[in-house]
């Protein structure tokens, strides 16, 4: 993966999550949020181009954005989405993601999972209460799961931007 | 891929994945350290996510008066225009008595504050469902704002600061998790910590070590009890909406309601404590709205 492409994403989920919190101080009613750095990370790793270092390098990057905004400790987030990572490119070769319902279903069980990761890793946190905690893991899935064609949408615009050859793209 | 190769992608993974782990271990129970790249990415961030805000209700105000004013080419439908546009004025006007009289509480609360506060606006909310945390603009900066002052709304306490970079910081929320203030039941004076518990439908809270003794009851008002020295004493926290005395042992739980609607709170007061003026209780209430008046 290139330095450029690396950017971009890192970027792209920056300005995702300053456009998720902006647009949450603005409804009138709560709602849970999509996990924007677990999409990017979905999409990168199911995606397999470039090395898996490289991957989880830029794993540990969104990650650590999406702990800042959040207010997570630092670290928890930077390492459930290396972990993602590493399991979506484990997972490259054997799923498909060519048409919206795939990426729907994949985002589904991917933020469930994260979720679930997210919350035993951050039990201590929760102060013997990780179970209420656990309520938030469907309402969060299905919100990202939601939003996914989209966000994988427009990630491979900006793919094909930076790399205009298609049959560079696995994911078409 | 050669088999070294392939190891040596493996080790690099490894090492890469302890770094967060590493991390993880340090930050675990204070999340509000911020590094000099922490300060300077929330410092840009932040003014981006007020300006966004900002940029979303001006286009809804434009988009509000847009359609209000098309289709005036008849009488009938000039009318009809003219109607839409008063009911949509007298939404605004309603919405703007409202906002006028949320600002005239916190002023009310302000003047009635034995210490100083400070106003501050809230700009973005939340982005991980799992870690309840609201951003507000100060409006002064990161040298009188510490972390763990008290932030409160005109119909009572928000949560505490959790971390401040330059003219902004963030507030832990009373419904996180992790939130835990020193509280007293108004009717009864039980004392207990008020905790926050994570749920997807809405924002709720519990008391825990309320001794069993306590009579609380449905409906009881939570009050701050003024220790611990964040909070002010007998700022309204909630009322108490179910009471769980099941099983054995001194405590009891109780849910409580949040009187404040994390999900609408647009402009907040922050407590700062003067060095020479420890936090006290608050001048008594007028007759009928005592926070914690019929304390037994």
């Amino acid at each position: 993966m290139s330095a450029q492409r690396a950017t971009v994403m890192i970027l792209a989920v920056y300005v995702g999550l300053i456009v998720t919190s902006s647009l949450q101080a603005l409804l009138p009613w709560r709602m849970s949020t999509p996990e924007v750095a677990l999409l990017v990370v979905l999409y990168l790793g199911l995606g397999g181009r470039g090395t898996a270092p490289t991957h989880i390098a830029v794993a540990l990057v969104l990650g650590y954005l999406a702990d800042l905004f959040a207010g997570s400790p630092k670290g928890l987030q930077a390492l459930t989405l290396g972990v993602g990572m590493v399991l979506a490119r484990a997972a490259s070769s054997r799923l498909d993601v060519a048409t919206p319902w795939h990426t729907m279903v994949i985002a589904l069980v991917a933020t469930a999972a994260h979720g679930l990761l997210l919350v035993a890793i951050s039990s201590s946190l929760y102060q013997g209460d990780a179970t209420s905690a656990l309520g938030l893991v469907p309402t969060t899935a299905v919100a990202t799961a939601l939003v996914a064609p989209f966000a994988f949408a427009l990630l491979r615009r900006l793919d094909r931007r930076l790399q205009p050859d298609p049959r560079a793209l696995r994911m078409s | 891929m050669t088999l070294t190769r392939r190891a040596r992608e493996l080790v690099i993974v490894a090492t890469l994945l302890a770094v967060p782990v590493l991390f993880l271990r340090a930050n675990l129970a204070a999340t509000e350290h911020l590094n000099v790249v922490d300060r300077a990415i929330l410092r840009v961030s932040a003014p981006l996510q007020s300006g966004l805000t900002g940029l979303a209700r001006g286009v809804g105000n434009v988009w509000t008066r847009y359609i209000a004013l098309v289709h005036l080419r008849e009488d009938n439908a000039r009318l009809v225009d003219e109607n839409a546009r008063l009911r949509a004025e007298l939404v605004t006007a309603q919405n703007g008595a409202v906002r006028t009289a949320d600002l005239e509480k916190l002023l009310g609360l302000r003047g009635s504050l034995q210490f100083d506060t400070l106003s501050a606006r809230v700009i973005a909310v939340e982005t991980s469902a799992f870690f309840r945390v609201v951003r507000v603009r100060l409006d002064r900066g990161e040298a009188d704002v510490k972390p763990g002052m008290a932030v409160l709304a005109s119909a009572g306490v928000v949560g505490r600061v959790q971390r401040v970079f330059g003219p902004y910081c963030d507030v832990l929320l009373a419904a996180d998790p992790k939130s835990s203030i020193d509280v007293v039941v108004g009717r009864t004076g039980g004392r207990g910590v008020l905790k926050g518990i994570a749920g997807s439908d809405r924002y709720r809270t519990r008391i825990e070590y309320l001794e069993r003794k306590d009579e609380a009851a449905e409906g009881d008002l939570v009050v701050t009890s003024g220790l611990g020295g964040n909070f002010p004493r007998d700022l309204p926290v909630g009322k108490i909406i179910k009471v769980d005395k099941r099983g054995f042992g001194l405590y009891q739980n109780a849910e409580v309601q949040p009187v404040v609607d994390f999900g609408k709170v647009r402009d907040v007061l922050v407590v700062v404590p003067r060095e020479s003026q420890p936090i006290g209780p608050l001048p008594e209430p007028p007759a009928g709205q005592g926070a914690g008046g019929d304390r037994r």
